[in-house]
């Protein structure tokens, strides 16, 4: 177990993006030396130059790279890592991936395989949970090849109900069925979303909470006993069923629902003997009555907001407890602090149903000031590929009172430069901006609700369009420019010297 | 006419017209003439194949930092804590001028992992047509037009460019070939 000693010096990323360069700084900080993995369409990516060592894995399709066992596995040998730290999204959840690493002789960096593929297992997950004793939304199991018996069980549920993956988790294989005319659409592509993303096409029903908060719990616990939490995150603020705004603590989380929770979340973790950090998801309805969602067994893409309260490093922890050593903490050695917001910049369209972007970032400036966190993956030059999450980055900000954070992570947004891909980044300003979300009235539905049909809409273009026309007739770096007039006619940009001195 | 732009924002067409002032630049868009000062900020560079301004503009007493990409088709603008996109008019080839019409073009490069129609089917504008999947999502491709399909041009699994044709309607209410 992992109480047993497990030094390791070399740790192989098995991720890429922003979470691979966060868990190369906190190899630095323990003095490991880390392994970056590159697929042929991230060559150039930020991630490449992040750690002490790349190796190419495969391919741009990440079946054939980022979730491949054995390339994985192949380049961890061959570049002689002890251990692997899986990051999220990928292979972080997969059993088989932590079960062949330790089959390796190698460390992973997470909970035991077991634990993975028990909570995995959303059905089993539920089981284990109704055995602590943790109260849980109707739901059940679909059978496969019976398409009445589904329209039986949906109809016992009652619409809406939600078609979710067993497999499931970051919201793939997820449908929303309003009616039972829906029903069977919905199975279907749940199903076909599912296998290809966890190549397992089982799918299972539950009752859909109306306006529910999303809430989910941070444990962090060592192999030698200790099991902590590290308070709750509100994640509500989702499109598609994944989040985009997450934040701790949540507003409507009182001292005595934060104790019944974080007791429910600890005594899921206890139940299946967790060791690293983890993360146990409710529901939390308007009536303060919450219900098991799902553990999370990896790394979670909101942890920055937890670190930024409660003053830990969760990556660094990840790295003690593999190596077998004790947390050295108690549950009342943790102290959050203040308030603390992220979001993630994708690259999407919002004004178009969030349709996904991609192509090169042709200029970029990330914000920065007090109390600001940027978890970048992206840099000037770097091409946004079509074949992974169009997450670029995530930025973070922290404040005395949450008004505070709001405030500063708005200012944040707004000083944000980046252009290339569309993105999300005025979206989120829309957002964060909305009197709801101040009141802190946020819900899992709270994007159709507030921002149904959101458009950009800047202040009047005049500004921007003259720097358009201004720049459109300046020189380019070739000599050429693209709105010169005729020669005899000088261009108002040759009354500006110093284009004509840098060009 | 050196100082003229002429660039799609949304719907709006705008005609930008730049001259020299007394201090600075007069830059007239439609009705409005804008008296700004402007100076560049570094030298120019290219970025993957666009080329990037960086310039401090002044006007009413205030100064921004505008960051300007120019590539074949568009000219995108950061200031002020916005973005904006401006399409070229007058290089504008047709693509993303879609609407309303029978032809149904992936938005983005992707993989083909469901066709719905057939050739001589016939459609109601917002059946869906097709399945894309770019990015680890499904994009369910609707038809923007009633009418009767005339080709598919692709097969499930293919991998296809952002543009692509993926299928065309004519539309019912099309006058007959």
């Amino acid at each position: 177990m992992a109480s047993s000693a497990c030094e390791f010096g070399r740790v192989l990323i098995a991720n890429r993006g922003e979470v691979a360069i966060r868990i190369a700084r906190a190899c630095r900080l323990r003095g490991l030396e880390s392994v970056a993995v590159v697929s042929d369409a991230d060559r150039l990516a930020p991630h490449a130059a992040a750690a002490d060592r790349v190796v190419s894995i495969g391919p741009a399709s990440a079946r054939e790279s980022y979730l491949c066992i054995e390339a994985l596995l192949g380049a961890a040998k061959a570049q002689g890592a002890g251990a692997v730290h899986p990051g999220y999204g990928f292979l972080a959840e997969n059993a088989d991936f932590a079960r062949a690493v330790r089959d390796a002789g190698l460390v992973w960096i997470g909970p035991p395989a077991e634990v993975i593929a028990l909570m995995g297992d959303k059905l089993a997950a539920r089981e284990t949970a109704r055995a602590a004793g943790v109260p849980l939304l109707p739901g059940t199991a679909v059978a496969e090849d019976d398409p009445d018996e589904a329209h039986r069980q949906a109809a016992a549920l009652g619409y809406p109900v939600l078609v979710k993956a067993a497999a499931g988790g970051g919201g793939k294989g997820m449908r929303t069925v309003v009616s039972e005319s829906d029903l069977a659409g919905a199975l279907a592509a749940a199903a076909r979303e599912a296998s290809g993303a966890f190549g397992d096409g089982r799918v299972y029903l539950e009752k859909l909470a109306v306006r529910p908060r999303h809430v989910e719990v941070q444990i962090l616990a060592d192999g030698h006993g200790t099991v902590l939490h590290l308070g709750e995150r509100e994640c509500s603020i989702q499109r598609r069923h994944q989040k985009i705004v997450e934040e701790t603590p949540c507003t409507a989380v009182t001292a005595s629902l934060r104790d019944a929770m974080t007791a429910a979340a600890i005594g899921v973790a206890r139940a299946v003997g967790y060791v690293s950090t983890g993360t146990v998801e409710f529901l939390l309805d308007a009536d303060g009555h919450f219900y098991f969602l799902e553990m999370n067994t990896r790394l979670q893409v909101e942890h920055p907001v937890t670190e930024l309260v409660t003053g830990l490093d969760l990556v660094v922890a990840q790295l003690d407890v593999a190596r077998g050593l004790p947390l050295g903490l108690r549950q009342e050695d943790v102290r959050p602090r203040g308030h603390a917001i992220e979001v993630r910049v994708y690259a999407e369209d919002p004004g178009r149903g969030f349709l996904p972007s991609a192509g090169p970032i042709l200029a970029l400036r990330e914000p920065a000031g007090p109390h600001v966190r940027v978890d970048s993956g992206i840099a000037e030059g770097y091409v946004v590929p079509v074949d992974y999450d169009p997450m670029l980055s995530k930025i973070s900000a922290w404040g005395p009172a949450r008004a505070d954070a709001v405030d500063r992570l708005r200012e944040a947004l707004a000083e944000t430069v980046l252009l290339g891909p569309s993105t999300n980044v005025e979206f989120l300003q829309a957002v964060l901006s909305h009197p709801a979300f101040r009141r802190g009235e946020t819900h899992t539905g709270f994007l159709d609700d507030h921002l149904p049909h959101w458009a950009p809409e800047g202040p009047e273009p005049a500004l921007a369009l003259a720097a358009a026309a201004l720049a459109r007739q300046a020189p380019r770096p070739d000599g050429g420019s693209a709105g010169a007039g005729p020669a005899h006619e000088p261009t108002p940009w040759e009354r500006l010297g110093a284009w004509r001195l840098g060009g | 006419m050196s100082g003229l732009l002429r660039v799609r924002h949304g719907d709006t067409l705008h005609e930008v017209a730049v001259r020299a002032g007394d201090a600075g630049w007069i830059v007239t868009a439609g009705e409005t003439a804008l008296h700004l000062a402007a100076e560049p900020l570094g030298a120019p560079r290219r970025v993957a194949g666009a080329t990037v301004h960086e310039m401090l503009v002044t006007a009413g007493g205030r100064a921004y930092r505008a960051v300007v990409a120019q590539t074949r088709e568009r000219i995108l603008v950061a200031l002020g804590g916005h973005t904006y996109v401006f399409e070229l008019a007058d290089e504008r080839t047709g693509g993303g001028g879609t609407a309303g019409t029978g032809r149904v073009v992936a938005p983005m490069p992707g993989k083909v992992i469901a066709v719905l129609v057939a050739p001589g089917a016939r459609v109601e504008a917002g059946d869906p047509v097709a399945v894309l999947e770019a990015m680890k999502m499904e994009t369910t491709l609707v038809a923007e037009v009633s009418g009767e399909v005339a080709a598919v041009h692709v097969d499930v699994g293919a991998t296809v460019d952002g543009d692509a044709l993926l299928v065309e309607i004519t539309p019912s209410d099309a006058p007959a070939p």
